[in-house]
């Protein structure tokens, strides 16, 4: 048995080792990343920083400059999917809370070395907040959904042959929450980051009565709406 | 002055004060050194990139080491090889990508003839050829290389202070053609670098 761990040993390392391959960096590449990012006004978003990265590693950065252009030169990964990413706080960067963010999947595609995105929108981001307040004493019941626009996209640039790329994109997509109230919550909110000045759509329902419906501008970055029943 | 030139200016006249001191000297024998068997140098490297080149624009490099071993193989002709190393930090990750240092390896063939020899001042003109790896450190243990061939010329004086040892000081005009595939608005910053480098240190003569 024991001649047999040598063998084990070497093939976890074997394992280990093309796991890790596919985040290996590519010896001799450099690819080249140009863009222009603007808000959803067309306004160029200046001193926003801009990443290649995979999931692990991070390939290559700069910030945006006063016209919102970036330029820069990155590392490659010879098996993994290469990611843009601007103002994604789930990388533990450094993010701007005014805008939403953006994250581009296999941004590369064969062997190309030169990556022009032209223009990318980013969307302001604003903070919705839905308050229910029910009236002292009442037995109703309060469902309601919230539809509103996410300030993120994510797309996939060069979607692979053998995936559903449809399922991955969600470029600034509407979202919905659904919430049922108990008699027995007194008040209750709920908050959501949405884009700015676009609507959010509360359709409510007491009971089993007739359902209704609110359509709320979110035009500063802070709003908020009372729901009384 | 650039602290580059000064060290080469000062090795050069340090050559030149031994010369003047060693005029009394007969410890020396001034027959011709290409009948000795070859030769070892080892010294200092300064490195001068070209301003257009990665190398330049995108690191700050540390001076390094340059080895060669030869020997000759006939009256005035040497053959051997080289080692020479020298490391840089990167400065600007837009430009080259996101890692940290690298450390600049280069490995060849040195051809070179004796052709002037007098009192106890020899000049060498050497070349070759070789290959290079620039070997690019990453924080997180994700290391990768950059690599492709090396040319250089490389004309050295010398000055003996004994029969076995000498001081020198070259100049290298080193081209290194590199594999790297990028987009061709940068190509020209990556895909070669030419140094205009300088070394000076001792020759053991054996």
């Amino acid at each position: 048995m024991k001649k047999l761990y040598p063998l084990v040993s070497i093939l976890i390392f074997l394992v280990l080792n093309s796991c890790s391959d596919d985040e290996r960096i590519q010896d001799n590449i450099r690819l080249r990343f140009t863009g222009r990012l603007v808000d959803t006004e067309g306004l160029p978003v200046s001193d926003m920083e801009v990443f290649s990265r995979t999931e692990k590693t991070e390939l290559g950065g700069v910030l945006t400059d006063a016209t919102g252009n970036f330029q820069f030169n990155s590392l490659n990964v010879a098996r993994s999917s290469v990611l843009l990413t601007i103002n994604d706080s789930r990388y533990g960067a450094e993010t701007n809370p005014e805008f939403g963010s953006i994250r581009f999947l296999e941004v590369r595609s064969g062997d190309q070395r030169n990556v022009d995105f032209d223009e990318i929108t980013i969307a302001k981001r604003a903070n919705f907040r839905l308050v229910t307040i029910p009236q002292t004493g009442t037995t109703d019941t309060l469902t309601y959904q919230v539809s509103f626009t996410s300030p993120n996209c994510i797309r996939y640039i060069n979607p692979p042959q053998d995936n559903e790329p449809a399922s991955e994109n969600d470029c600034f997509s509407v979202k919905d929450l659904l919430r049922i109230k108990d008699p027995k919550d007194f008040s209750d909110s709920l908050t959501v980051d949405t884009r700015l000045n676009s609507d959010v759509i509360l359709t409510y329902r007491i009971n089993s009565g007739a359902q209704n419906q609110v359509t709320i501008p979110v035009n500063s970055k802070l709003t908020r709406y009372e729901l009384s029943y | 002055m650039n602290f580059r030139i000064k060290l080469v200016v000062f090795s050069f006249s340090l050559m030149f004060f031994s010369t003047v001191s060693a005029q009394d000297s007969t410890t020396v024998e001034t027959k011709s050194y290409y009948n000795r068997k070859g030769m070892i140098t080892i010294g200092p490297y300064f490195v001068n990139p070209n301003k257009e080149s990665f190398v330049n624009r995108a690191y700050r490099i540390e001076n390094g080491t340059a080895v060669s071993a030869s020997g000759y193989v006939a009256p005035h002709v040497i053959l051997g090889g080289r080692f020479s190393q020298f490391k840089g930090t990167v400065t600007d990750r837009t430009f080259v990508g996101d890692y940290d240092r690298t450390r600049f390896i280069q490995t060849g063939v040195l051809l070179g003839y004796h052709f002037f020899e007098e009192k106890r001042f020899q000049i060498i003109l050497q070349g070759g050829l070789g290959w290079v790896t620039y070997s690019n450190i990453k924080s997180d243990a994700r290391d990768f290389r950059d690599s492709g061939a090396s040319y250089y010329l490389t004309p050295q004086l010398s000055f003996s202070i004994f029969k076995w040892l000498a001081v020198y000081g070259n100049i290298d005009f080193r081209f290194d053609k590199l594999k790297i595939k990028t987009s061709p608005e940068i190509e020209n910053a990556f895909d070669h670098v030419n140094y205009l480098n300088f070394s000076t240190g001792i020759r053991l003569k054996i």
